[in-house]
């Protein structure tokens, strides 16, 4: 083909393309196509509950103990504690030893029951189980194991136990 | 083949390429936009969810008994994709939906309602419409966080 024959076969394609192609249609709102943003979040969420306890009666002599249940969740990657705080005064002459079933993944504080009630006890924030990660598990035991001393005065006491999922 | 058949056999191609805009179907997206939110987990379970259905599309059939059967597809762009989200048709008053679409980051257009037939001549163009079910899915293992999706739908022939 000669360059002229060439060029002139180049401006006819040429011409074809502006006169059917689809840029003049892109160049408008197309009516086919929509898109709209859609959001999707997970919040951080962290859960621990424990299921009613039985009252029960101890006087001076061996240790009591009692069972229920915890459940524990959390989604944050970072490994969580669980641990137990004394709301208020404690009675005198009372001890409280628990001991928590850990979640997949998670090991006791301890290799024994925590004192958390009792003179080897802080009031402060008392680890129980460590190394939470992400999980949701329910029924897990828990073991409260009471003592009394002859210190204790007779009649109804009340602990109040705060547990709480922290880094 | 003559210089002047090579041109046109180059433009009736072209025609044959052109988009649906022209022929009277169109899209809308109307309510919305969706925000769906997991807050918590039921304890024991491993997974939760979360549904909107704020979203309407609407879609306009035209008439005619020689145009072909349309449909509309679904894609989604949501880089940093974290969590499981879907989609699906809901009680469209016209057309089957395929059920639920998986939306994952950079997929393929995926089918989400078919059988969109032309109305009726005497009807001119039909204003259909179906509402639009997002689901969220999470694993406490997936963490928390927030994925932001750009759905894209589209009208074409099935």
């Amino acid at each position: 083909m000669d360059p002229i024959t060439r060029g002139l076969s180049i401006l006819l394609l040429g011409g074809g393309l502006l006169v059917v192609g689809p840029g003049e249609a892109a160049a408008q709102a197309r009516e086919d196509e929509v898109t709209h943003e859609v959001t999707a979040q997970v919040r951080s969420y962290q859960h621990v509950s424990l299921a009613p306890l039985p009252s029960f009666a101890a006087g001076p002599g061996p240790p009591r103990t009692v069972s229920t249940t915890y459940s524990v969740v959390t989604n944050d990657p970072e490994p969580r504690r669980l641990v137990a705080s004394v709301e208020g005064p404690t009675p005198d002459g009372v001890m409280v030893w628990i001991e928590l079933e850990p979640p997949e993944g998670a090991a006791p504080a301890g290799d024994e029951a925590v004192q958390v009630v009792g003179p080897d006890a802080d009031r402060g924030p008392t680890p129980l189980v460590t190394g939470i990660e992400q999980v949701s598990a329910t029924d897990l035991d828990v073991r409260y194991t009471m003592e009394t001393t002859v210190a204790a005065d007779p009649g109804d006491k009340q602990v109040r136990l705060e547990f709480e999922l922290v880094p | 083949m003559s210089l002047v058949g090579r041109s046109v056999v180059g433009g009736v191609v072209l025609l044959m390429l052109g988009p649906l805009a022209a022929h009277g179907q169109s899209l809308l997206l109307e309510g919305g936009p969706p925000q769906l939110q997991i807050d918590r987990f039921v304890p024991g379970k491993t997974t939760a969810s979360a549904t909107d259905a704020s979203s309407t599309l609407v879609y306009t059939r035209a008439s005619g008994d020689e145009e072909l059967p349309l449909k509309v597809s679904v894609s989604t762009s949501a880089p940093g994709q974290q969590f499981g989200l879907a989609v699906a048709a809901e009680d469209p008053t016209h057309g089957t939906p395929t059920g639920p679409v998986p939306l994952r980051d950079g997929m393929a257009p995926a089918d989400l309602l078919r059988d969109l037939t032309p109305c009726a001549e005497a009807e001119g163009a039909c204003e259909e419409e179906t509402t639009l079910r997002y689901r969220l899915r999470a694993a406490v293992e997936d963490g928390p966080g927030t994925d932001r999706h750009v759905v894209r739908f589209t009208l074409l022939a099935q």
